[in-house]
């Protein structure tokens, strides 16, 4: 018999999106969160300007092959933020395609981060600098409200405060602030200066170029860029072409996916 | 061979050598070591093997820490290490280099240990505490299958099976002029004594001396090829290193498994300070 007394646990996805000069963030989240969303059966919450001030950073736009504005630092408020008790948080050019990541919420943690990436043509190097530890990808990321979760977003946060000195400490090559930084040097702080190993399963599958089209064809995907196709099977993908996101060639393919059941 | 009779004065404990040479203070390292141990271990009894020459320079200090001062003239770079069999205090002893720490105990190994008459590491690991795959270092033993023990730090009791050991590595270190021209691609006119108990290990079977199955008898070994930096570098100017109230972190990484620093000058005078407390007092 159910306790009418106690509430089911609320889950659900959130997302920052903050637009900048070259790019339509909450565009591409509108589209990306409704298909998340469609296909987890999970609600999503977005968070943006309004009630998360942005700092400004850069990063590399590979559409226009230099470095433009980037205002997403503001990782570290998800907890704050979060109207769920579990929350799978994703970027908005992080592209849900199957239900994998609700099975994440059947273990046990306070929070769950990706540690794998790799790219259509090359495995990724997940390092800080030649002689720094591994980074993990905030792309991608679960906590449900603990005292530990809590604890691990307020060191972001401390992390973010003191770039310059963790930078320093962890011997990290890259001047600008990566979200995928401090939060590596988060867990292993919080995991008493070891490098943890549990991580959100798999390696996440990221397409690092411009794009031309994708298509879903045979539950695959084709996906093209300026000189070749690349055919993958139906995953879970992190597009960094914003071009690509914002594209109408996009939209076709959220509205086909999210008529075909995984 | 026969065993004579037990001259032991102790069942189990740790034991060095500490030969100072110009540019190195071993009685110091050990004597750190020996704080090391008594603050880490239950089992901490210990013992260091000195020459006269460094023997001179034990003082009160250190006789309050070291439980057995061995004077052993013959105590070269090498040489003598196979003599430890016949001059430790010990039934059981850990043999250790100086340059080694331990950031938590070990006692639990001892039980692993008496699987075996004699156990030799295998492998060692970085400091991310992960069993090293680099080779740079040990090409002659690959080239030689010889199996990858290290004798920083090794275990043996009085056994029939480790004075065999003991005994084949002495006679290694005696002919190793002959014994050299036989391995392919050895440079090494002076013998280290992690190759010759490699032979020895060969010798006497390695399934004897080792414990494949045991992957946590091994240590940190601080080398830069292990580590993955660059050769003309110390790892304490390659990493940010840090001495956390015994925890020795390298890199943001703590040390859980046994330190080789490796690097003499990692000693700080903060180290000193903190070890200092175990040392016993009088009053």
């Amino acid at each position: 018999m159910l306790n009418s007394n106690k509430s089911e646990k609320s889950r659900g996805i959130l997302a920052f999106a903050h637009n900048t000069v070259e790019t339509n963030y909450v565009g591409i989240a509108n589209k990306t969160l409704e298909l998340a969303s469609k296909i987890l059966q999970l609600p999503y919450t977005l968070i943006t300007d309004t009630i998360c001030p942005p700092q400004n950073n850069n990063r590399y736009n590979i559409d226009l092959n230099k470095f433009v504005e980037w205002r997403n630092v503001g990782r570290h408020l998800a907890y704050n933020l979060s109207p769920y008790d579990e929350t799978l948080v994703i970027d908005v050019d992080y592209i849900i395609q199957d239900q994998s990541l609700l099975q994440i919420f059947d273990m046990s943690w306070d929070y769950i981060l990706m540690r794998q990436s790799h790219a259509l043509t090359q495995d990724y190097i997940a390092s800080m600098g030649p002689n720094s530890l591994p980074f993990v990808w905030a792309t991608v990321f679960a906590f449900r409200k603990t005292s530990r979760a809590n604890m691990f977003f307020d060191l972001i946060d401390r992390v973010k405060n003191n770039y310059g000195y963790y930078r320093e400490l962890f011997n990290i090559q890259e001047r600008n602030f990566r979200n995928d930084y401090s939060f590596a040097i988060a867990d292993i702080i919080l995991n008493g200066y070891t490098i943890p190993t549990m991580s959100i399963p798999g390696s996440m599958l990221t397409v690092d170029q411009p794009i031309k089209s994708i298509k879903l064809v045979n539950n695959k995907f084709i996906i093209k860029d300026s000189k070749q196709a690349y055919i993958t099977p139906r995953t879970n993908l992190h597009i960094m072409s914003k071009q690509y996101l914002e594209s109408e060639d996009f939209s076709e393919l959220v509205n086909e996916i999210k008529n075909v059941t995984p | 061979m026969r065993l004579k009779m037990s001259h032991h004065k102790a069942n189990q404990g740790f034991l060095t050598f500490a030969k100072n040479s110009e540019t190195v203070d071993y009685l110091q390292l050990a004597y750190i070591q020996a704080l090391n141990i008594k603050s880490t271990q239950r089992y901490n009894l210990y013992a260091v093997v000195v020459d006269n020459k460094t023997n001179e320079l034990i003082t009160d200090k250190h006789r309050a820490v070291f439980d057995y001062i061995i004077v052993a003239d013959s105590v070269g770079p090498f040489d003598a290490e196979c003599q430890v069999f016949w001059l430790t205090p010990f039934k059981e002893t850990i043999k250790l280099e100086s340059d080694l720490l331990f950031t938590r105990s070990i006692d639990h190994w001892w039980t692993t240990f008496r699987l075996r008459d004699i156990v030799l590491s295998l492998g060692c690991r970085d400091y991310k505490q992960n069993l090293s795959d680099s080779r740079r270092y040990r090409k002659v033993f690959d080239d030689n299958e010889l199996p990858d023990v290290y004798n920083g730090l090794m275990y043996f009791r009085y056994s029939h099976t480790a004075l065999n050991f003991f005994t084949q590595a002495k006679q290694i270190f005696e002919q190793w002029a002959n014994i050299q021209n036989t391995l392919i691609n050895c440079r090494d006119d002076l013998a280290s004594t992690d190759l010759v108990y490699a032979i020895t290990a060969l010798i006497i079977g390695k399934e004897k001396c080792t414990i494949p199955t045991a992957d946590f008898i091994n240590f940190v070994h601080m080398k830069p090829a292990i580590n993955n930096f660059n050769e003309s570098l110390k790892f304490t100017e390659a990493y940010v290193t840090e001495f956390d109230e015994g925890m020795i972190r390298v890199n943001n990484i703590n040390q859980y498994h046994p330190f080789h620093y490796y690097i003499k000058d990692f000693i700080t005078t903060d180290m000193e300070n903190y070890y200092d407390r175990f040392r016993p007092r009088n009053n």
